[in-house]
């Protein structure tokens, strides 16, 4: 068929051949005007992304603001102790991964559909609907918060008073653990499909539209084409986000987590995640190094999760992975 | 004619799917409009309603109350949006471009590169004393633009749309003698006009969004952008709303907005980003033939 | 989505969310604060005193200095900056340069200025705004002893000396005291029509219990009413005077000493029969309908008062003068307070506002000058607490009582921020001798025994930081009484000493021991 064809043509010059060492230089000098182009953007990089990143030996000491960055005292990992050492360090880990993990899952899943879907609608239809997509990521958390508040609260929120017309038991929303794993998701999935499903509806946009004309001569029907031009094509973005999502695992969407629950500490068995754990133990000190030393942390985790997610890609297509 | 029906159920089944979700969508923001627009006391008796009981706009009245304030929060917003969008999308394009041509070799560690610092970063301090003590751009308008040039997010993303395109495409490109700068102005941009739009846009939110930059750096009244400004007179109510004291300031606190502000202010922050939305879909053309481009 | 974010790390989510706190959870302190500032709106009435500065400014070189102020952005700060110059340049050759930040902001600003040792003077600091104690352990803040001895005579002398003694560190001191109320009064108020409606006399309530049957009227007789308010904040901190103790390292920090202690042994509040008498009752409160039923997850207590759903809180603070309290809600209904301790000097309620000098000043010795001036000058310092009279504010009787004008552009509302709160033109409501009963109060009240301690956090930090989230957790539950405490109350002193607890109490009773020895 005519387009896969075209998609074996895409395919870079593999396995070019194994160089030697200052191959990549010479490369660099190869492509002098590829690398004028891309000299602004990694100027940028190296000034605002790399310069900083040396503080992160502050994680290593007591810091001493007349010492300043370089000269304040090592501690060695005295600043990771209060996380590692805690009861709940576990509780946390595994609450963060878990609940990113759904919301990795899921957003990308119903994004995915619906990009597929408005693909199929007409242009005003798509704006229209891509617009009120969009909404929700316009408001904030702690906007967000009132409106789930009215909605679950115990004095007199609109689901309880449902649920009682309905004949069932009220619930004490806030301090029931066990329904709050799937309320974030769905406020996640709310919040931030709009902005996923963009970006898989760019992706579709981008791909040549003869190959569908193609398709449609050879008589393959619309779901047939999904499956064998829209998401081999899309695979790659979605391996992209999907990593790129995975490198963050260990981070969490702080205002969601924080105002959303009320920070109610009946909830913390299912909700408690690092981001609000080091939030609660430094809110006091506002202590820099342990802070450092906890993103360090996540950082780290995040950086060893990606990059063995992306070897495992690049053994299966090399194209799918990013570095 | 029964495969054109089917086609035109299954669309319609598609459109009520987004209408029963976009209904969810716009039920929140519906609230938030209408909290906007209602009076304390009717809040505080009859909680949220979808349609205010009383109609005021007093909170928008409370928020208008130094026009000067908004006007420049405004101009400075917008400034900063268009200029910082424009030099952001460029230079994060150009760079995108790089990591995603596959008959580069070194687009691997240079992708490497900027993906380690979505990572990494050096925590609030460091990167204080960077644009402060070393960059001398505190307390300008480049202190709210330069920083956010180059994310590495949107880099990968742009990187995730070129890779899209056809590498052919660029070859032949190449054998007619075109020069770098040259493919990318005239055959990339041109192709690339969703992506461009759709990272276009997610840059703008970036900086239509921001206060935490003008926080950390500005201190002159008119360099404030209108979320900044917004967030300060949030902060204010809720100071003034926890110790205000009738008798020695002369405010009644029974008329003086909340949470209806705060709403307010979602409303004046959100609404003019929104309006722009059109604009980027404009350049959402559907399925580019790379023949079309070729010629 | 998150990932647009750029500095992404624990800190920059600490930062954001320290500006919340700084407004949700740091209400409780400003409140009090501020009620204690409003007590000294009234001053006395002596005229300004007119002696030549100390130094003579023609010998001095001229100099600029910037102070960091945390309040509500004003609009009109610099017609205010250029008058309060045109003294200062005459009198001590200084011009100085306001940097207000407002609330929200101030900590989080305050850190990375401290943090990248960019030049300031003076900045407010206190031990709920801009962290006094995190400040001097990481060198932000120079010691003054030697400079106030030279440049400072007037606020030696206005100032009593528990009041240096509570800002010493290590015995030396880091920052002066604004003068203000500076004592702990507890108690509560209570709605005075409704207390009236149910015979319930305030002379009768002389404990908390005490307060039941009024609450149960109220539940009774007002079922659209919050009895007692309750909030996810934590009631028993507030209340340890009350419960005739003091706090060593923090409120909500594991260790209290008894007032009457003199061996001043340390122990853990929350084991203490008094927490669980406490917890108990709130239990019993909270049961019988008292109290909110998602009093755990309250944040925002001001819509209740408003509406006038609030018949009974705890009072904070209580100032030196009863009248003229303020009311809870809108509609002004008036109120009993009913005061359940006597006034008492707390280390922390006298550092709740001081002015610290900056480590990268380079004119230490003018910035204290400065102050001096302020606790001296009256004209200057209600310049700076008010603005231009006619533009920001007016007088309207002989006895300088004053209204702020709410459209002049100038209305920090900071007067117990920036020197002696006592000079303070009055303002209009106030009850008149509130200044001098004010310096009554703080001079005869009876100090705590630990009275000049400070903890020095250092060694337990990793165990501060632990005990902090387990805290957190627990306070907002058991202290609303919306859990049962035979259950939880284990839990929690379990994992509080998981935590690290006993670590703690342990340091701060080996300072404390330390610190007996000095004294």
């Amino acid at each position: 068929m005519s387009y896969q064809t075209k998609i074996h043509n895409s395919q870079p010059l593999a396995n070019m051949n194994v160089k030697k060492k200052n191959t990549f230089w010479r490369e660099f000098l190869r492509h002098k005007g590829l690398l004028a182009l891309a000299a602004p953007g990694l100027l940028f990089v190296l000034i605002f992304n790399y310069a900083p990143m040396l503080g992160l030996v502050l994680a290593f000491k007591d810091f001493n603001f007349r010492k300043g960055i370089w000269g304040s005292d090592w501690v060695g990992l005295d600043n990771f102790k209060f996380f590692f050492t805690s009861d709940a360090a576990w509780q946390v880990t595994r609450n963060t991964i878990f609940l990113n993990f759904i919301f990795i899952l899921l957003t990308n899943v119903v994004a995915i559909a619906f990009a597929l879907m408005l693909f199929e609608l007409s242009r005003r239809a798509v704006k229209l609907f891509q617009t009120t997509l969009f909404f929700p990521y316009f408001l904030s958390w702690v906007v967000v918060s009132y409106v789930t508040y009215a909605l679950l609260n115990p004095q007199m929120g609109v689901i309880n008073q449902l649920l009682t017309q309905f004949g069932f038991h009220e619930v004490n929303w806030y301090m029931e653990a066990k329904y709050w794993p799937v309320i974030l998701s769905l406020a996640y999935l709310w919040k931030n499909v709009g902005y996923s499903t963009l970006i898989f509806y760019t992706g579709l946009m981008s791909i040549d539209k003869s190959l569908y004309e193609a398709a449609s001569i050879d008589g393959a029907s619309k779901w047939q084409q999904v499956r064998s031009i829209s998401i081999p094509l899309l695979s790659p973005l979605i391996t992209l986000i999907t990593l790129l999502q995975v490198g963050k695992i260990f981070y969490s969407d702080f205002g969601m987590f924080y105002f959303l629950t009320a920070d109610s500490g009946a909830l913390y068995a299912t909700t408690d995640v690092i981001d609000t754990y080091v939030f609660r133990a430094l809110r006091v000190s506002g202590d820099t190094s342990m802070a450092t030393a906890i993103g360090l942390y996540q950082s780290l985790v995040g950086f060893v999760l990606v990059v063995t997610v992306n070897y495992i890609v690049r053994r299966f297509n090399k194209d799918n992975a990013i570095f | 004619m029964n495969f054109f029906r089917k086609q035109s159920l299954s669309r319609w089944l598609i459109h009520l799917w987004f209408i029963i979700f976009s209904v969810f969508c716009l039920i929140p923001l519906v609230y938030v409009i209408s909290i906007s627009f209602s009076t304390e006391s009717d809040l505080a008796v009859d909680g949220y309603r979808l349609i205010p009981k009383t109609f005021t706009t007093f909170a928008y009245k409370y928020l208008l109350k130094s026009p000067d304030q908004l006007i420049t929060g405004y101009t400075v917003s917008v400034t900063v949006t268009v200029l910082g969008t424009v030099l952001s999308l460029l230079i994060t394009a150009m760079l995108a471009y790089v990591l995603s041509r596959k008959d580069f070799r070194g687009a691997n560690k240079l992708s490497f590169f900027i993906f380690f610092t979505l990572l990494f970063n050096g925590g609030l301090v460091p990167w204080y004393i960077l644009i402060k003590k070393y960059l001398f751009i505190g307390d300008s308008i480049f202190a709210l633009i330069l920083p956010y040039v180059i994310m590495p997010w949107h880099v990968l993303l742009m990187k995730g749309f070129l890779s899209e395109i056809p590498l052919a495409l660029i070859e032949s490109a190449k054998i007619d003698g075109a020069k770098e700068w040259r493919i990318f102005w005239q055959i990339v941009l041109p192709i690339a006009k969703p992506a461009m739009a759709t990272v276009g846009l997610f840059i703008a939110f970036v900086y239509w969004n921001d206060w935490w930059l003008a926080m950390l750096y500005i201190d002159n009244e008119k360099l404030i952008p209108l979320q900044y400004m917004l967030y300060r007179i949030m902060n204010n109510i809720q100071y003034l709303s926890s110790s205000i004291r009738p008798g020695t300031v002369n405010i009644d606190i029974s008329q003086f907005p909340n949470e209806t502000a705060r709403m307010a202010i979602a409303v004046m922050a959100a609404g003019p980003i929104l309006v722009v939305f059109p604009f980027f879909q404009k350049y959402f053309v559907k399925g580019l033939t790379v023949g079309a481009v070729k010629e | 989505m998150e990932q647009t974010k750029r500095v992404k790390s624990v800190v920059s989510v600490l930062a954001v969310c320290l500006m919340f706190s700084g407004s949700l959870i740091g209400c409780g302190a400003k409140d009090e604060k501020s009620a204690d500032a409003t007590q000294q709106n009234a001053t006395t009435q002596e005229s300004a005193q007119t002696e030549p500065a100390a130094t003579d400014p023609a010998k001095l070189e001229p100099v600029d200095l910037t102070w960091y102020l945390d309040t509500s952005p004003q609009s009109d700060v610099a017609s205010v900056e250029a008058e309060m110059n045109k003294i200062l340049k005459e009198k001590l050759n200084v011009t100085l340069h306001l940097k207000i930040v407002d609330w929200g902001a101030y900590d989080q600003k305050m850190q990375v200025v401290n943090a990248a040792d960019e030049n300031y003077d003076l900045a407010f600091t206190a031990n709920w705004a801009n962290n006094y104690y995190q400040n001097v352990n990481k060198g932000a803040f120079i010691p003054l002893d030697d400079l106030l001895e030279k440049y400072a005579p007037t606020i030696l002398e206005t100032l009593p000396k528990m009041g240096w003694d509570a800002t010493k560190v290590n015995g030396k001191i880091y920052a002066i005291p604004n003068y203000q109320a500076w004592t702990m009064t507890n108690g509560i108020i209570m709605r005075k029509d409704l207390a009236d409606k149910f015979g319930v006399k305030p002379e009768s309530i002389k404990k908390l219990e005490d307060l039941a049957p009024f609450l149960e009227q109220v539940k009774k007789n007002n079922p659209g009413m919050v009895p007692y308010e309750n909030e996810y904040n934590g009631e028993f901190g507030k209340n340890l005077v009350y419960y005739g103790l003091d706090e060593v390292a923090g409120r909500n920090i594991p260790g209290v000493i008894k007032l009457t202690d003199t061996s001043l042994q340390v122990v853990n509040q929350f084991e203490s029969e008094e927490y669980k008498s406490f917890v108990t009752m709130m239990t019993d409160w909270y049961k019988k309908g008292y109290i909110r039923k998602d009093a755990a997850t309250l944040k925002d207590v001001q819509a209740d008062r408003k509406a006038g759903k609030t018949a009974s809180m705890n009072a904070g603070n209580f100032g030196p003068v009863m009248e003229g309290e303020a009311p809870l809600d809108a509609a002004q209904n008036p109120v009993y307070n009913v005061r359940l301790t006597q006034p008492t000097l707390l280390t922390s309620s006298i550092i709740a506002t001081m002015t610290g000098i900056s480590a990268t000043s380079k004119n230490p010795e003018r910035a204290v000058m400065l102050l001096d001036l302020l606790f001296k000058d009256k004209e200057l310092y209600n310049l700076l607490a008010y603005g231009i009279e006619g533009k920001h504010y007016k007088k309207i009787d002989d006895n300088n009582t004053i209204e702020i004008m709410n459209d002049g552009g100038y209305a920090p509302g900071f007067e117990w921020e920036v020197g002696n709160a006592l000079n303070a033109y009055p303002q209009k409501g106030s009850v008149p001798g509130t200044a001098e009963a004010t310096k009554k109060m703080n001079e005869s009240s009876t100090p705590s025994p630990l009275l000049g301690f400070s903890f020095d956090p250092a060694p337990v930090k990793s165990e501060i930081a632990q005990v902090g989230t387990v805290t957190a957790q627990y306070i907002a539950l058991l202290e609303t009484g919306s859990v049962d405490p035979d259950k939880l109350l284990p839990e929690f002193i379990d994992k509080l000493k998981k935590a690290g607890s006993d670590k703690i109490i342990a340091e701060e009773q080996k300072q404390i021991d330390a610190w007996k020895q000095t004294k």
